[in-house]
C-alpha cells in the first residue's frame, strides 16, 4: 500500500485501475500510463453537477481555478483502512476497470463488464466507478450499459479528459453524501492502531471505539454501488472493521436494515478475511478473528470500565471539532481550497480548545498542504485574487504568507512559505507527540512517521535544487524530489546544513515502528533510505536498507513456500530477487565490503559470466592477488551481520550464484572473527551451494573458492651434498687478466658479493626437492587432496602428494619433482585440490616478500601530493588508486630456478681405510686407496681432489716475529697431511686430472697421508664433472664426493738437547772439555756415556786420518728419546759437499740416546744472510714490525734464521721400525733451535786468523800446536783470512805467555822470548776474501810451553776479532 | 531522575570499531554496533563542520527508545554514548562529564608506548582501561 510520503498526498483523490481479464500486461501498462496523463483535473473544467448545481456542498464551480489531484493506482491493500476515517485520502474513491477489447473479439463485451462488475466489491469505499474499454474494432457494438467505449481514432486526449472529468464530478457529487452522513455522526472515534487491534490483551472496550467510525464510508459506499452495479449483501460491503460495538449506536445507514449483531459480525469478519487471503501477501492474520466469537458486550476489565464513559463523553465533545476537519479534508480532496482553508481553521480551533492533538495535528497537516497548494495556484494560475481574500479572510490567526503575495505573483514564492511550512510541522509534530497525553487511543505510528518523511522530502527537494524556488514548489505539488529531465543544480553553499534533514529522517525512529505492517514498514524503512543516501549519509542509509531488507525476508521466504510448487520458479525469480540482489550490493558496498575490497576467490565472476572461458586465468589470479594486498577495511562483526544476512537473502530468493559469493566473501575475508564451527559450517555450505547450483545449471563446476593464498612460501632445496652441483667460473684468459687487473685488495669490503649460497641448482632428468610452506588460517583442517607445483618455464614432471593441515597450522611439506630439460624453470605456486573443491593454483609471489623485508622508499615518495579521506570516500578514492596503480604495480615475481644439463654421478664403493680411521705415528707416510664407481648415465672427464685437514684451521697471529711466523706456515702448509698425485710439493695448487670414466666403471685413487703432529683427521674431497661439452657455457659445473678421514698421529721419538760443540784438536783435554760441558745439562744419563765416548774417540780417529784441517768441523749432539713402546731405528745423515756420512743407532723403549754428528762449520755470505725471512702464503697481510730494532739486531736475526735453515737442510734423520715395517721422517726442527754462543761455533769467522810456526827443526802436533828446539829462530806466519765481503785494513796484536804445568801464566818473557818487531802491527789492508800475512821472527830462550793471544782490530770500526784457538808452542 | 547509559561506543579515526560495552541487558551487543556505525555519518558532518572547535557534539539523533550522543577527539576518534530515552532532558553538562572521563581514559591508554594506535585490528582490551570505563558510572542525572 502506498504511503502518504508528500506534503501534498492529503489532497489527492485516490482511484484504482483495475485490469478486467483477459488483458495483456503490457497493454494494461500502457492505458495505466494514458489514464495517468490526466491526474489533475481544473474544477472549472469539471462537469457541473446537473441536480444540485451550485447548491452542491462540493460544487466544482465555486473555486473553477481549483484543481482536483488524482492519485491513480494499480495495486491496492487494506492496511489502512483503520486510518481511512481519520484521513479520507487514503481512501479509494474510485475504480476504472480497463478492458482491451481487441481480447473481446469474439465475446460480448458486456460479459466482462459483468465480470467487472462483480470484483467491484472487493473495494467497498470506491464512491465512483467506470469501465474503460480501450481499442474497440469497428464491429464490436457499443451496447453495453456501463460500459464506456474508448476510440482509438480522433482526438483522444480530449475524449479522455471529457471522461475523467465527468468522473470527477461523480465522485464530487459522492463527497456531498459521504459529508452529509458524517455530518449526522454523534461521535467520532479516534483511529485506532494496529498495534492495539493486534495485541491480544487489549480488550473489546477498547477496540470497540474504532469500528465507530465505520458507518460512515461503508454507509457511502452502497448508494456507490446501488447506482452502477448490483447492490452487494448490505453486511458484505460493510467496512471490516467494524465491530459489534458499533451497533450501539444508533446506525447512520439509510439502507441498511438492523441485523443482529454476532451474524453480522461474523460475516463481515469472514469477508475480512477473505479480502486477506486474496491478496494473499498478508502476513498476520485479521486482526479482529480472535475477539469475532467473543460475546457482543464483553466484559470489560476494570480498568477500562471506568475510564470508558469518561471516554466517550470526551469522544462526543471533541467530535464538532473532528467533523470540521474531515469537512477540510473532503474540501481539500475536492480542490476547493479556500473552503478548506477556513474549516481547517476552524477544526484547528476547536480540536485546540478541546486538547484533541491527533485531529488537531492532522488538520495543521491538512492546512499546509491547503496552503502549499494555494501558493501553487498563483505562481500557476494567477487570477485568483477574489477569492483569495475571503479563503484568507478565515483565516486570520494563522500565519499565511500568500495574502502579502498577491501583488508580486510572479515574483518567486517567499521563502517564509518555506519555513512557515517547517513551523508548521515542526508544531504539529510536537502535537502528535503529546496525543497520548489526552487521549487513550495513541498516535497511529503510521501518521507520524508519514508526517516525518514528508517533511524530509520536502527538505531533500529543498537541498537538492539549492533552495526554495518555484521549481522546487512545482515538484513538491507534483510529488516528485526532482526533476528527472533536467537535472538539477549542484547544491553548493546553500546554508541547510544536511543533519537537519537527517534529524527529521530519525525522528521517524522516536516512534516504535514495529507494530506497522511489514510492508509499511519496508516502505518507511526504503523512504528513509533514499532520504539518508541522497544527503551522502552512507551508513545510516545502509542501514535503513539493512533494516527493511530483513523485513523483507520472512515475506520472501514466505513467497518462496507459495510458490514451491510452481514449475517456472526460476525464471519469475530471477526478475525480483534481481532488485533485492542489487540492494544488498549497496548495503555491501556502504559496509566496505563492496566488490572491489574482498577476495572472493572468482565467484563474482563466476555469477556473471559462468561460461566463460577459463584460459584467462592468469589475468584473473593476478588482479585477485591484488586484492589481497589491499588492507581489509570496515567493521568486522558489522560486516559479518551483513553477510549473513546477504546469504540468508539470497538463500531465500534463491540464487545459487549470489549465495556462493557472498558465502565465500564471508569466509575469506571475515574468516578470524568467525568462530569455528561456522567456519565449517560456510565451508560445508559452499559445497552443498555448489552441488545445488550445478543441479540447477547456474553455477560454473570448476570455480576456484578459496581465495585466501595458503601458499606463503616455496624454495628449492638444496640437494644433499653428494648430489649437490657447484658452479665454477670457467676459465678463460679473458676473465683471468680481467680479474688479476681488478681488484688489488685480498679482501675488498665494497665488492659486490655474490650470493651464491642459497642459490639451487637442479639437474635435468634427476629429481629434485622443493620445499613448500602451507598455511591455514581457517579454523578447521584444510584436507588437501592432492598438492603439485606449478610451474612454466622447462617441462617439468611433478609428484603429487597429499597433505592434511591442522586449524590456524602450517605445515612443511616436501613435494619433488623431475625437470626434462635444462633451462629457466619458474615456479608459479602450487596447484592444490582440496577435498571437495575444485583445483586451484595457488600462486607464490618472491617479489612481495621482499618488497615486505625492505620497504619501497621511492614509492612512498613517488606520490607527491598525497590526500588523505575519511570514511567512505576513502573507498571510492582507493578504487580509483587501485585502478591508477594497476599499470605500474610490477608483474608478480615467481621464483626461478635453473635448471642445468645431465650431471655424472660417481660413487665411492670402498675404502683401504678400517673405520674410517688411520694410525700414524709421526712423519710416517702411508696411503689410502679409494675406489669409485661412475653410477651415472654419462662420463666423467675430470676429478680433481682436495684436502683439508684438522691443522689448517688455525690462524697465524700477524704480530709474532717472523721467523715464528714461518715456522707456524711451515706447520700447517709445508707438510701436508693429504697429498694426492704430486699435490705434496709445496705450492702447487690442486690440478685436475682428465680422466675418461664411463657409466659403470670403476676407478681407484690413491692418497698419500703424512703423519702430522697434531693432526686430528681431515676431509678427502673429490670434485667430478663431464667438461667436454659443445656448448659455451660460462661456467662448468662439477659435484663432490667426501671421505671424512680420522687420523691418530703418535710421536714416537722426541729429539731433545740439541747442540753444538766445537772439535778440538787437542785430544784428551778437549774431551774433558766437552763433557764438562754437556754435563751441565740435567737430562744427559749416565747410561749414554760409553756409546758416546766411543763415537767421540771414533770420530776424532777418522777426521784425524782424514787429515784434513780440523777446523772446519764442529759438533752437533743430540738426544733421541724412544716414548713409544717399540725399539726404533734412527739413521741420521749430514748432507756435506764431500762427505755422506751417516750414523744409525737404535734406541729400545723408553731409552735416550746420544747422537753426536761432526758437520762442517759454514759460511753463508752477507748476501744470503740478508735476505728476507720468506712466507709460504702468497696473499698474506703484511703487518709493519712495531718496534723496529737496531739493523744490527735485525741483522743478526736474519744470520740466526738462515744458519738455522742451513742446518735443517744439511741434518736430516729418519726412522724405521724393525719389527712393523714402519718407516718416515724424524722432525728435527721443532726441537733444533739455534743460540748466538752455537750460531757463533757453526759460523766460520768472518776475519779467520792462520797461525802457522815455521822454522828448521819445528814440528806440527796438531792444530796449531807445534814443537820446537829452544833458542832456535823459528818465524810465526800470521795469515789473516777476510771472508767479508768489503776490504779491511786491520791491527794485529799478539801476545806470547808462558804456560806453567799448574795452570801459572807468565806474562812478562822479556828474559825467555826474544820477538822481532812489535807486539801491534798494522796489516796491509786485507781486500774482500782475502789474505794477508805478517811474519813474525821468534826464538824461544828457555823451555817450556808458550801460547800465543792474538786478536785483530778493525781499523775504522774498532771491532775486534778473537780466535777461539790459540797457538801453543812446546819448547824444548 | 535519572537514566543509565546503555553502551560506550568508541571508535577510531579510520571509522574502526575500538571498544564497544553494552551495559544493558534490552538490546543485543549487535544493535549497538549498528547504532555507532550509522553515528559516525553524523559525526562526520558535525565535527568537520565550522563548530569543531567544540568537541562535544551533542545529541545526534534519537532512535526508538535510545538517543545517540557523540563526541569527537581532536584526533578524530570518536566516543558515542547511547542512553535511553526517558521524558526528562539530559543536561548537556552532564553528558560533557562523563565524555570527558571517557576521553580522559581513553588518553591515557593511548598513553601505553606499545599501544600501537594506527593498527586496523587494534582494539582496547586493556584490564585498566575497562576498569576505567566501568568507574564512570552508568547513571546520569536527569531534569525534567
Amino acid at each position: 500500500m502506498d504511503l502518504a510520503l508528500n506534503l501534498t498526498s492529503s489532497c489527492r483523490v485516490r482511484v484504482l485501475l483495475v485490469p478486467v481479464t483477459p488483458i495483456k500486461k503490457s497493454t494494461f501498462l500502457r492505458h495505466v500510463e494514458l489514464v495517468k496523463q490526466f491526474s489533475v483535473v481544473r474544477l472549472g473544467d469539471v462537469t457541473p453537477d446537473l441536480q444540485k448545481g451550485a447548491n452542491a456542498k462540493f460544487s466544482s464551480q465555486v473555486f473553477q481555478e481549483g484543481q482536483m489531484h488524482f492519485q491513480f493506482l494499480t495495486s491496492y491493500r487494506r492496511d489502512h483502512a483503520h486510518l481511512e476515517d481519520f484521513q479520507p485520502h487514503r481512501r479509494i474513491f474510485g475504480v476504472i476497470g480497463i478492458m482491451d477489447c481487441q481480447e473481446w473479439k469474439d465475446k460480448n463485451l458486456s460479459e466482462g463488464y459483468h465480470h467487472f462488475v462483480n470484483t467491484l466489491s472487493n473495494y467497498p469505499t470506491a464512491v465512483a466507478t467506470r469501465c474503460f474499454a480501450f481499442d474497440p474494432t469497428e464491429n464490436q457494438p457499443d451496447d453495453t450499459k456501463g460500459l464506456i467505449m474508448i476510440p482509438n481514432v480522433g482526438n483522444l486526449s480530449f475524449y479522455m479528459s471529457t471522461m475523467i472529468c465527468d468522473f470527477a464530478s461523480e465522485i464530487l457529487s459522492q463527497f456531498d453524501n459521504i459529508a452529509s452522513r458524517i455530518e449526522n455522526l454523534p461521535m467520532l472515534e479516534s483511529p485506532l492502531p494496529r498495534a492495539h487491534a493486534n495485541a491480544g490483551y487489549f480488550d473489546q472496550a477498547h477496540t470497540a471505539p474504532n469500528p465507530m467510525l465505520s458507518p460512515q464510508p461503508s454507509a457511502s459506499t452502497p448508494t456507490g454501488f446501488k447506482r452502477q452495479a448490483p447492490a452487494p449483501s448490505p453486511s458484505s460491503i460493510k467496512s471490516p472493521l467494524q465491530s459489534p460495538m458499533a451497533q450501539q449506536q444508533p446506525p447512520s445507514r439509510m439502507s441498511q436494515p438492523p441485523t443482529p449483531m454476532p451474524t453480522q459480525s461474523t460475516s463481515s469478519f469472514l469477508r475480512r478475511a477473505s479480502t486477506m487471503t486474496a491478496n494473499s501477501l498478508s502476513t498476520s492474520p485479521p486482526p479482529m478473528s480472535k475477539n469475532g466469537p467473543l460475546p457482543p458486550i464483553p466484559t470489560p476489565s476494570l480498568s477500562r470500565t471506568n475510564s470508558m464513559p469518561l471516554d466517550t463523553s470526551k469522544t462526543k465533545r471533541r467530535t464538532p471539532g473532528r467533523i470540521k476537519k474531515l469537512f477540510a479534508d473532503f474540501y481539500l480532496l475536492a480542490g476547493r481550497l479556500p473552503d478548506a482553508v477556513s474549516y481547517y481553521q476552524m477544526a484547528i480551533e476547536m480540536t485546540k480548545s478541546t486538547s484533541d492533538f491527533l485531529w488537531l495535528a492532522s488538520a495543521m497537516e491538512g492546512l499546509a498542504c491547503a496552503n502549499l497548494l494555494l501558493e501553487y495556484l498563483q505562481g500557476d494560475v494567477g487570477h485568483i485574487v477574489s477569492r483569495k481574500m475571503e479563503a484568507n479572510a478565515n483565516s486570520a490567526d494563522v500565519p499565511l504568507s500568500p495574502t502579502q503575495s498577491m501583488e508580486d505573483i510572479s515574483l518567486k514564492p517567499a521563502p517564509s512559505t518555506f519555513t512557515d511550512l517547517l513551523d508548521q510541522y515542526t508544531a504539529l509534530i510536537q502535537y502528535y507527540g503529546k496525543v497520548h497525553t489526552s487521549a487513550t487511543v495513541p498516535i497511529p505510528s503510521l501518521v507520524y512517521a508519514e508526517a516525518c518523511i514528508k517533511v524530509a522530502r520536502l527538505l531533500l527537494a529543498t537541498w537538492i535544487h539549492g533552495g526554495w524556488t518555484d521549481q522546487v514548489l512545482n515538484l513538491v505539488v507534483q510529488g516528485k524530489l526532482k526533476n528527472e529531465k533536467a537535472p538539477p543544480p549542484k547544491p553548493v553553499n546553500y546554508p541547510m546544513p544536511r543533519f537537519e534533514i537527517a534529524e527529521w529522517v530519525m525522528r521517524v525512529w522516536s516512534v516504535s515502528l514495529d507494530p506497522l505492517p511489514l510492508l509499511d514498514q519496508i516502505n518507511v524503512m526504503t523512504q528513509m533510505s533514499t532520504v539518508l543516501s541522497t544527503i551522502g549519509y552512507q551508513r545510516k542509509a545502509a542501514w535503513c536498507m539493512h533494516e527493511s531488507i530483513h523485513s523483507i525476508l520472512p515475506l520472501l521466504i514466505q513467497s518462496r513456500a507459495n510458490v514451491s510448487n510452481a514449475k517456472d520458479l526460476a525464471a519469475g525469480l530471477d526478475q525480483n530477487g534481481h532488485g533485492i540482489l542489487q540492494v544488498l550490493k549497496h548495503i555491501c558496498d556502504a559496509y566496505g565490503i563492496g566488490e572491489q575490497h574482498v577476495q572472493d576467490g572468482g565467484a563474482l565472476d563466476a555469477i556473471d559470466t559462468p561460461a566463460r572461458d577459463r584460459d584467462s586465468s592468469p589475468n584473473q589470479t593476478q588482479t585477485h592477488h591484488q586484492a589481497t594486498e589491499q588492507r581489509r577495511m570496515g567493521w568486522a562483526l558489522l560486516q559479518i551481520d551483513v553477510l549473513r544476512q546477504c546469504i540468508a537473502i539470497s538463500e531465500a530468493l534463491p540464487d545459487y550464484g549470489s549465495m556462493l559469493y557472498y558465502t565465500t566473501v564471508l569466509l575469506k575475508n571475515l574468516y578470524e572473527y568467525i568462530p569455528k564451527d561456522e567456519q565449517i559450517r560456510l565451508a560445508s555450505s559452499i559445497q552443498r551451494i555448489v552441488a545445488m547450483g550445478k543441479r540447477s545449471g547456474r553455477v560454473e563446476s570448476n570455480v576456484n573458492y578459496w581465495g585466501v593464498n595458503i601458499v606463503s612460501h616455496i624454495e628449492a632445496s638444496q640437494a644433499i651434498p653428494r648430489k649437490a652441483v657447484y658452479e665454477l667460473p670457467m676459465l678463460d684468459p679473458a676473465s683471468v687478466s680481467a680479474r688479476a687487473n681488478g681488484d688489488p685488495f685480498i679482501y675488498n669490503p665494497f665488492a659486490q658479493k655474490k650470493n651464491d649460497k642459497d642459490r639451487v641448482l637442479l639437474v635435468k632428468s634427476e629429481l629434485c626437492d622443493f620445499k613448500v610452506t602451507l598455511t591455514n588460517p581457517f579454523g578447521f583442517d584444510l584436507e588437501l587432496q592432492h598438492v603439485i607445483l606449478s610451474t612454466t618455464g622447462v617441462s617439468f614432471t611433478p609428484v603429487a602428494t597429499s597433505a592434511t593441515i591442522p586449524a590456524h597450522g602450517t605445515v612443511s611439506l616436501r613435494l619433488t619433482g623431475t625437470p626434462q630439460e635444462s633451462g629457466q624453470l619458474t615456479v608459479r605456486g602450487c596447484i592444490i585440490r582440496i577435498v571437495g573443491f575444485a583445483e586451484q593454483e595457488f600462486l607464490y609471489d618472491e617479489g612481495q616478500k621482499k618488497q615486505q623485508d625492505q620497504p619501497s622508499i621511492s614509492s612512498r615518495h613517488r606520490d607527491v601530493v598525497k590526500y588523505k579521506y575519511s570514511g567512505l570516500q576513502a573507498i571510492e578514492h582507493a578504487s580509483k588508486k587501485q585502478v591508477s596503480d594497476d599499470a605500474q604495480t610490477d608483474p608478480v615475481a615467481f621464483y626461478n630456478v635453473q635448471v642445468i644439463d645431465d650431471q655424472p654421478l660417481l660413487k665411492m664403493t670402498t675404502t683401504s681405510l678400517l673405520h674410517g680411521a688411520v694410525m700414524l705415528y709421526e712423519g710416517e707416510m702411508t696411503q689410502i686407496k679409494m675406489v669409485v664407481e661412475n653410477i651415472g648415465h654419462i662420463l666423467v672427464d675430470f676429478v680433481t681432489l682436495s684436502f683439508t685437514d684438522s691443522t689448517c684451521n688455525e690462524p697465524i697471529n700477524p704480530e709474532l716475529p717472523m721467523e715464528q711466523q714461518y715456522e707456524m706456515e711451515l706447520f700447517r702448509q709445508g707438510m701436508p697431511v693429504f697429498s694426492w698425485e704430486g699435490t705434496d710439493q709445496v705450492g702447487t695448487a690442486s690440478v685436475g686430472k682428465k680422466v675418461q670414466l664411463a657409466p659403470g666403471a670403476k676407478m681407484d685413487i690413491i692418497v698419500k697421508v703424512y703423519g702430522k703432529r697434531g693432526c686430528s683427521g681431515g676431509t678427502i674431497q673429490i670434485d667430478y664433472g663431464y667438461l667436454d661439452r659443445q656448448s659455451t657455457a660460462q661456467s662448468l659445473y662439477t659435484r663432490q664426493l667426501y671421505l671424512p678421514v680420522l687420523v691418530s698421529v703418535y710421536q714416537n721419538l722426541e729429539p731433545l738437547n740439541w747442540d753444538v760443540l766445537y772439535l778440538r784438536p787437542h785430544c784428551q783435554s778437549s774431551t774433558a772439555a766437552v763433557e764438562e760441558r754437556t754435563n751441565n745439562d740435567a737430562t744427559l744419563m749416565a747410561s749414554t756415556e760409553p756409546q758416546e765416548d766411543k763415537d767421540l774417540v771414533q770420530l776424532t780417529q777418522s777426521l784425524l786420518d782424514l787429515g784434513v784441517d780440523k777446523q772446519d768441523y764442529c759438533l752437533v749432539t743430540m738426544d733421541i728419546r724412544n716414548t713409544w713402546t717399540l725399539p726404533f731405528d734412527v739413521t741420521f745423515k749430514v748432507n756435506d759437499q764431500d762427505s755422506d756420512d751417516h750414523l744409525s743407532l737404535s734406541i729400545q723403549p723408553g731409552w735416550t740416546k746420544r747422537v753426536v754428528l761432526p758437520v762442517k762449520r759454514m759460511f753463508l755470505s752477507e748476501q744470503e744472510c740478508q735476505e728476507p725471512i720468506p712466507s709460504l702464503q702468497p696473499n698474506k697481510q703484511y703487518v709493519v714490525s712495531q718496534s723496529l730494532g737496531h739493523p744490527e739486531q735485525e741483522r743478526s736475526r736474519l744470520q740466526m734464521f738462515w744458519y738455522r735453515e742451513k742446518i735443517l737442510e744439511k741434518l736430516q734423520a729418519h726412522w724405521s721400525c724393525p719389527s712393523t715395517k714402519r718407516h718416515g721422517l724424524l722432525h728435527l726442527r721443532p726441537s733444533l733451535r739455534l743460540s748466538s754462543s752455537q750460531l757463533s761455533i757453526l759460523k766460520k769467522q768472518d776475519i779467520a786468523i792462520i797461525v802457522n810456526l815455521q822454522g828448521p827443526s819445528v814440528k806440527s802436533l796438531t792444530h796449531r800446536h807445534f814443537q820446537c828446539p829452544s833458542e832456535t829462530f823459528v818465524s810465526m806466519q800470521v795469515t789473516i783470512h777476510n771472508r767479508q765481503p768489503r776490504p779491511v785494513k786491520l791491527i794485529l796484536r799478539v801476545q806470547p805467555v808462558q804456560s806453567y804445568n799448574n795452570g801459572a801464566k807468565e806474562y812478562d818473557l822479556s828474559s825467555k822470548l826474544l820477538m822481532q818487531g812489535l807486539h801491534q802491527i798494522t796489516m796491509p789492508e786485507a781486500t774482500a776474501d782475502g789474505k794477508v800475512t805478517h811474519v813474525l821472527p821468534l826464538c824461544f830462550l828457555s823451555r817450556g810451553r808458550y801460547e800465543f793471544l792474538y786478536h785483530v782490530e778493525d781499523v775504522h770500526t774498532r771491532l775486534i776479532c778473537y780466535d777461539h784457538d790459540w797457538a801453543i808452542v812446546d819448547c824444548q | 531522575m535519572s537514566t543509565v547509559i546503555n553502551c560506550i561506543a568508541i571508535i577510531g579515526k579510520q571509522n574502526n570499531p575500538l571498544f564497544i560495552k553494552n551495559f544493558s541487558n534490552t538490546h543485543p551487543d549487535l544493535k549497538y554496533h549498528y547504532i555507532a556505525h550509522t553515528s559516525i555519518d553524523v559525526i562526520e558532518e558535525r565535527g568537520n563542520g565550522v563548530r569543531s572547535l567544540d568537541q562535544y557534539l551533542g545529541l545526534l539523533y534519537a532512535m526508538e527508545d535510545l538517543a545517540v550522543y557523540g563526541y569527537q577527539s581532536n584526533t578524530k576518534v570518536k566516543f558515542v554514548v547511547i542512553v535511553s530515552v526517558t521524558d526528562g532532558v539530559i543536561r548537556d553538562a552532564d553528558m560533557k562529564s562523563i565524555f570527558q572521563q571517557i576521553h580522559q581514559a581513553y588518553a591515557s591508554h593511548v598513553c601505553n608506548p606499545f599501544f600501537n594506535q594506527d593498527s586496523p585490528s587494534m582494539t582496547l582490551s586493556s584490564p585498566s582501561f575497562l576498569k576505567s570505563i566501568e568507574a564512570i558510572g552508568t547513571t546520569i542525572p536527569i531534569s525534567n
